[in-house]
């Protein structure tokens, strides 16, 4: 048995193609975080409880950008429109089965450092609606 | 300036502006196409990738060519047929052409511009259907008219 990794996905936000650094796309899906803790029933009798954080019900994504015009423009652009963004993360395995992640309310939670360097990125983080 | 609206088969998904939510988009708009320099380029190759194949369909003397329904207007699914009936039409050019006509000229919901991932989403029997009423109502209207 092989695992083909998706690793070259490709990024959309409000329907426009964003170009991105290879390697760099992460999803989180917001299905929450899950905690567990041990309980005792007396006389040597263990039981968990299972409990759920909806603070942490929203999803994450993560990339990077390439610090070229277009690119500050979009990302400009898309952090004035607060939580009006769709983002659309789409991968392709070789056997071309389809795996999509959109982020509905999108919004770009950290203040973008553009590197304006050789091989400068612009890292992006975003939060949003729970990915289904 | 008009502008003509073609029904999807096949709804696509897409975001209205400022909404951060994604909508079904079932049909597109397209506008005439103005005179501006790459709209007149591609609209140029439309019409003379039409002529080659009008000419070879009518030296065939197909009987399904345009010629033939000359009582009647030809609709956008004759056209397209008779463009990839010749084989003097490079049609996998002309269908690259008309994507790139309709970021400039289309819109989806008459809401959103077309934009390569809506264009990419649609099906190839919306996007030939787009292409043929985009010739018979704009492109190819005064030849149509005069044959």
């Amino acid at each position: 048995m092989t695992a083909t990794i998706i690793s070259d996905p490709q990024v959309t936000v409000n329907d426009e193609l964003w170009l991105v650094k290879a390697n760099s796309v992460a999803v989180t899906k917001g299905l929450g975080e899950t905690s567990v803790m041990g309980l005792s029933a007396g006389g040597a009798q263990g039981a968990i409880s299972i409990s759920q954080n909806s603070e942490t019900k929203f999803s994450k994504l993560k990339f990077e950008v390439p610090s070229d015009t277009t690119h500050i423009n979009l990302v400009t652009n898309a952090k004035k429109r607060g939580a009006n963004n769709v983002v659309v993360v789409a991968g392709l395995d070789p056997e071309q089965n389809q795996v999509t992640f959109t982020q509905t309310s999108a919004t770009i939670t950290n203040d973008p450092e553009i590197n304006l360097v050789q091989d400068g990125m612009i890292p992006l983080e975003w939060a949003g609606s729970p990915i289904p | 300036m008009s502008k003509i609206t073609v029904e999807l088969t096949k709804s696509v998904k897409f975001t209205p502006d400022n909404t951060g939510e994604q909508a079904d988009g079932k049909f597109i708009t397209l506008r005439e196409p103005t005179a501006k320099p790459k709209e007149l380029k591609i609209c140029s190759f439309f019409k003379q990738e039409f002529f080659k194949a009008a000419a070879a369909s009518s030296k065939d003397n197909k009987t399904d060519d345009i010629e033939s329904h000359k009582e009647e207007s030809a609709t956008g699914s004759q056209i397209i047929y008779m463009m990839y009936s010749s084989v003097n039409t490079d049609m996998p050019k002309v269908m690259e052409k008309a994507k790139e006509l309709f970021k400039l000229v289309g819109k989806i919901e008459d809401k959103r511009q077309l934009t390569d991932p809506i264009l990419d989403s649609l099906s190839q029997d919306d996007i030939e259907n787009l292409l043929g009423e985009f010739l018979v109502n704009f492109t190819l209207r005064s030849v149509l008219s005069s044959l």
